[in-house]
C-alpha cells in the first residue's frame, strides 16, 4: 500500500511540474499537452486519496473523475496526434469539433446514472459497472488507437528528428496504453482493483520518453528541468535504499537501530556513506550531463562560447560559433547576423529579404527599428502588447521574426541578431532570453573587437601601402639624386680638362721660357700661345660658372621684347674679325626691319655667339651665312657653314650636357661642350625657343636654326 | 748621341700649341719628334713611320683617343710600340681603361712641364 502511495506521489509531483513547466508556453501543441498531463492528474489523484474515505457517496464521484482521467489522456493524446510536429491541426477544424463531440460524450455517459457507473462496491475498494462501461472504454481505445495510427503514419512521412521523436512518443503512449488498459480497463471488468495505481503510474514512463524525445530537441529549459529531475531523483532513490538497506541490516542483525553496536557501526557507514555519497552525486551529475546536454551542462555550455568568443578574432569564426550555438542550444535554423559598420550592413545565413537589413539599419521609420534603437533591449514577439504593437507584431510575422537581440557594444548598437522560430514551434522561454542576453552582450564584445581587429588589419595594409608608395618615391629621388651626382662629378671631370689644358700650355711656355730652351726668334710665337691660352682660361671659367648657375630645374631668365636686328648687327661687327683673321667669308642675309622677340638680350647674344663661335671654330675654309626667317609666331635664325660638320655618333649627344659618346672622352676640346648646354638652358627658357641642327654633313658643313618666339 | 736619340717618337696632338711647345723641347734634347694634329693622321703616320713611343692626346676634335689607341694596338707593327696616354682628361676608371687598352702609361699634361715630359719618354724609351 505504502509503495503505491509514493508511486502514485511521485506521479503527481512530476506531473505538476510538468504542468508548471508547460504552462509558460503558449502554443496549441503545448496547451493540448497540458490536458495530457491534467489528465494524469485526475486519473492519480482520486486514486491516491481513495482508502483515506469512507464515504461512499464522495467515493462515487471520485471514481467517476477517475474515470475522467484516461479519457482525458487518450483525447489529449490524439489531440497531441493531429498537432504534432507541426503545431497546424492536420486534419482540419471538423475533426477537431467531432473529436471534442465524442470526447464530451464520452464524460456525459459517466454522468448518466447508472450507465457507466453503478455504485461503489460492498468492500469500499470497488465499483460496480454497467453496460455504459464497454462504450466508454471504446472511446478510450479509439483515441488511444487514433492516436497511435496517426503516430504511426506521421512517423513515415516526416524526417530527421521528428520521426525520432515520433517514435518515442508512439512507444511511451502505446506502453502506457497497454499496460493502463490492462490495469485499469480488463482488470476492472474483472473486477479487479488492487493494480488500478498501475495506470497513472505507468504514464510516468511516458512522460520520461516524452520528455527524453523534446530534450533531445536540445530544448534548452525542458533539458535543464528534466536532468534536474533525473539528478534528484537518483540522489534520492540512492539515498532511500541506503538508509533502509542500512535500518534493515541494524535491525536484523545488530539488534535495532539504538543497540551499542548499531552506533559504532552507523558510525563507520556514515562516514563510508559520506564518501560514496560524493561519488555517487559525481557521478549521477556525470551521467545527467551526459544524458541530456551530451556532457555539457548549460553554464558550462555558456562559459565555453564566452570563452571561445573572446578568443576568436576573425569575425567569420565568430559568426560560425554563433551559428553553431544557436542552432544547438535554441534549436533555431533561422538565425541571421547583421553587422553594421560604416553604415554599411552585412548580412550573414539566414534567409531573410536583404530589403529587411536595409530597413533596420537605415529607415528610422520601421517600426522595428524604432522599437530596437529606443529600448537597445532584446526584442520578443510573443511579450508584446497585442494591441499596442500590432504594427510591429505583423511586421515581425512577416519576416518570421521571433526575436531580435540587438548587439550592443559602448551603448551603440553595432549589429543585429535576428531569430525565427524554434525547430520545435516552440516559443522561446526564460533560459533562452537568459541564454540570448549572456551570449549577445559577449558576441558585441567579441564582433567588435573582431571589427576593430580587422580595421586594424586594413589600417596596417594601408599604411603598408604607403610606406610602399614612399619608399618608391624615395627610391626615385635617389635614382634622381644619383644621376646628378653622376653629373656633378662628369661637370668636374670635363671643367677640369677644360681649365687644364690652358693651363698646361701656358706652363709649359713659362718653364721653357725660365729655362731659355726657346730662341729668341721663337719667343714672340711662344708668348702670343700662352697669352691666347690665358684668355681660353678666362672664357672656360666664365663658362663653368654660368654653367653652374643655370644647372638648376629653376633656372628662368627674364624676357622681354628685344630686336634681334641690332643684336645681330653687334655680334656681326664682332665676329666679322674673327672669320677674317682664319680667312673665312662671313656672309649675313638680313631684311631691314624684322619684329621683336621675346627675349633676354644678354642671354641670347651668348647664344647667338656660341653659335657663330662653333662654326668659326670647326670651319676651316670657306663662309659662315647668317639668315632670318619668320614662321608662324616666330623667327628661325639660321647659322650655315662649311665646316667639317658633326660625325652622326656624335649628333644626339651634341646638346646633352657635357656631350660625350661610348668612349667617354668625346669632349669638345674648346669647351664648346659647356657651351651647348648653356645654350641649351638658355634657348629652353623661351616658351617654344628651339635650337637645333637642321643638316649636318661630314666636311660639307652644317646649319644650325635657332627658333625664337615674336613678341606680341 | 745615345742610341735612343734615334728611336722614333709620335705625338699625336690636336692643339698647335702644344705641339709647337712640345716639339720645340724634344728636339733641344736630340729627339726628332713626328708629329700629327689629329686621330686619323696619327694612325696613318703610325703606321708609316713605326714609331718606338707614341705619344697620344684623348680629347681631339676628329676622333677620340681611345679609339686611336685601340686601332693602333690592334695592327702588328705596333706589337712592340710604348703608347704612352697624355692628357688633360682625369675621370674615374679612365686610366684603368687606357692601360687594359694597351697604354703604357697614363699622364696628365698639366702636372708637368715639357721637360720633364722628356724626361719621362726617355725613361720609356729605355725600359
Amino acid at each position: 500500500m505504502a509503495f503505491t502511495n509514493i508511486i502514485l506521489t511521485l506521479v503527481l509531483i512530476i506531473n505538476t511540474f510538468f504542468l508548471y513547466m508547460l504552462n509558460k508556453k503558449d502554443n496549441d501543441l503545448i496547451r493540448v499537452f497540458r490536458f495530457v498531463n491534467i489528465g494524469i492528474i485526475i486519473w492519480t489523484f482520486p486514486i491516491l486519496i481513495w482508502f483515506f474515505i469512507d464515504n461512499k457517496k464522495i467515493l462515487f464521484i471520485l471514481g467517476i473523475i477517475a474515470y475522467w482521467g484516461p479519457l482525458l489522456v487518450s483525447y489529449s493524446m490524439f489531440r497531441v496526434a493531429c498537432l504534432f510536429p507541426v503545431a497546424k491541426n492536420l486534419f482540419g477544424q471538423k475533426t477537431k469539433i467531432f473529436s471534442f463531440c465524442i470526447f464530451l460524450i464520452g464524460i456525459l455517459i459517466t454522468l448518466i446514472p447508472g450507465f457507466v457507473l453503478k455504485e461503489v462496491g460492498d468492500y469500499g475498494y470497488d465499483l460496480v459497472t454497467g453496460v455504459g462501461i464497454y462504450l466508454f472504454f471504446l472511446i478510450v481505445i479509439l483515441f488511444a488507437l487514433a492516436s497511435l495510427i496517426i503516430f504511426v503514419i506521421k512517423y513515415f512521412k516526416s524526417q530527421g528528428f521528428y520521426k525520432y521523436q515520433l517514435k518515442y512518443l508512439f512507444f511511451g503512449f502505446f506502453i502506457s496504453i497497454v499496460i493502463g488498459f490492462t490495469s485499469n480497463a480488463v482488470l476492472a471488468l474483472l473486477n479487479t482493483y488492487s493494480f488500478v495505481w498501475i495506470g497513472p503510474s505507468i504514464t510516468l514512463l511516458f512522460i520520461g520518453f516524452v520528455t527524453y524525445s523534446v530534450t533531445r530537441y536540445r530544448f534548452m529549459g525542458v533539458r535543464l528541468i528534466a536532468s534536474k529531475i533525473f539528478f534528484y531523483f537518483i540522489i534520492a532513490l540512492f539515498s532511500y535504499i541506503f538508509f533502509y538497506f542500512v535500518y534493515f541490516f541494524e535491525t536484523w542483525f545488530l539488534g535495532g537501530v539504538l543497540s551499542s553496536q548499531s552506533l559504532s557501526f552507523g558510525f563507520v557507514i556514515a562516514i563510508i556513506f559520506a564518501f560514496v555519497f560524493l561519488k555517487v552525486l559525481n557521478f549521477v551529475q556525470k551521467s545527467s550531463d551526459t544524458l541530456f546536454y551530451k556532457g555539457y551542462n548549460p553554464r558550462r555550455i555558456i562559459k565555453d562560447l564566452v570563452l571561445r568568443l573572446s578568443t576568436v578574432i576573425k569575425l567569420n569564426e565568430i559568426l560560425k560559433q554563433l551559428f553553431k550555438e544557436f542552432k544547438n542550444i535554441l534549436a533555431t535554423d533561422e538565425v541571421d547576423v547583421v553587422i553594421f559598420s560604416n553604415n554599411k550592413e552585412k548580412k550573414y545565413s539566414g534567409t531573410r529579404e536583404k530589403k529587411l537589413f536595409k530597413n533596420l539599419l537605415i529607415n528610422s521609420k520601421d517600426v522595428i527599428y524604432k522599437k530596437i534603437y529606443k529600448e537597445k533591449n532584446i526584442l520578443v514577439k510573443v511579450e508584446l502588447d497585442k494591441e499596442k504593437d500590432i504594427k510591429l507584431i505583423k511586421e515581425l510575422e512577416k519576416h518570421d521574426i521571433e526575436i531580435i537581440a540587438p548587439l550592443v557594444s559602448h551603448n551603440k548598437i553595432i549589429g543585429l541578431l535576428i531569430l525565427g522560430k524554434k525547430i520545435s514551434q516552440d516559443a522561446y522561454n526564460q533560459e533562452d532570453f537568459e541564454f540570448l542576453e549572456i551570449i549577445s552582450t559577449q558576441a558585441a564584445t567579441a564582433i567588435e573587437n573582431a571589427i576593430l581587429y580587422k580595421e586594424v588589419e586594413e589600417f596596417n595594409k594601408n599604411l603598408q601601402k604607403k610606406v610602399d608608395e614612399q619608399t618608391f618615391d624615395i627610391r626615385e629621388k635617389t635614382d634622381r639624386l644619383q644621376k646628378l651626382l653622376a653629373m656633378r662629378s662628369e661637370f668636374l671631370d670635363i671643367a677640369s680638362h677644360q681649365l687644364r689644358t690652358p693651363v698646361s700650355v701656358i706652363k709649359g711656355v713659362l718653364s721653357m721660357m725660365k729655362e731659355g730652351s726657346v730662341p729668341d726668334d721663337r719667343k714672340q710665337e711662344f708668348i702670343e700661345s700662352a697669352l691666347s691660352k690665358s684668355f681660353k682660361l678666362e672664357e672656360v671659367i666664365d663658362e663653368i660658372l654660368r654653367a653652374s648657375e643655370m644647372d638648376s630645374d629653376k633656372f628662368e631668365i627674364d624676357l622681354e621684347p628685344i630686336d634681334l636686328l641690332s643684336v645681330l648687327k653687334a655680334i656681326y661687327e664682332d665676329k666679322n674679325v674673327l672669320a677674317k683673321d682664319k680667312g673665312l667669308k662671313f656672309l649675313v642675309n638680313l631684311p631691314k626691319k624684322l619684329p621683336k622677340i621675346m627675349s633676354n638680350e644678354k642671354y641670347i647674344k651668348h647664344v647667338i655667339r656660341n653659335l657663330i663661335n662653333n662654326s668659326i671654330q670647326y670651319t676651316p675654309k670657306g663662309s659662315i651665312t647668317l639668315s632670318v626667317k619668320k614662321i608662324k609666331g616666330f623667327l628661325e635664325l639660321h647659322v650655315k657653314d662649311t665646316g667639317i660638320g658633326i660625325p652622326k655618333k656624335n649628333l644626339p649627344h651634341l646638346f646633352a650636357k657635357f656631350s660625350r659618346g661610348k668612349n667617354a672622352v668625346d669632349v669638345y676640346t674648346d669647351g664648346s661642350g659647356l657651351g651647348l648646354f648653356i645654350m641649351k638652358k638658355i634657348i629652353d627658357a623661351h616658351p617654344g625657343g628651339k635650337v637645333y641642327i637642321k643638316e649636318t654633313k661630314v666636311n660639307k658643313g652644317t646649319t644650325m636654326v635657332l627658333k625664337l618666339p615674336l613678341a606680341k | 748621341m745615345s742610341k735612343d736619340k734615334n728611336k722614333k717618337i709620335l705625338l699625336i696632338e690636336d692643339d698647335p700649341s702644344q705641339r709647337m711647345m712640345y716639339d720645340l723641347e724634344f728636339s733641344n734634347f736630340g729627339y726628332k719628334l713626328d708629329m700629327a694634329s689629329g686621330g686619323k693622321e696619327g694612325i696613318r703616320v703610325s703606321k708609316e713611320i713605326k714609331p718606338d713611343l707614341i705619344l697620344l692626346d684623348l680629347v681631339m676634335n676628329d676622333m677620340d683617343g681611345l679609339d686611336v689607341l685601340k686601332e693602333i694596338k690592334s695592327q702588328k707593327y705596333a706589337k712592340d710600340t710604348k703608347i704612352v696616354v697624355m692628357t688633360n682628361l682625369t675621370k674615374k676608371g679612365l686610366e684603368k681603361e687606357c692601360k687594359s687598352s694597351g697604354a703604357y702609361d697614363y699622364i696628365i699634361k698639366s702636372k708637368f712641364i715639357p721637360k720633364e715630359i722628356v724626361k719621362k719618354a726617355e725613361k720609356y724609351l729605355k725600359k
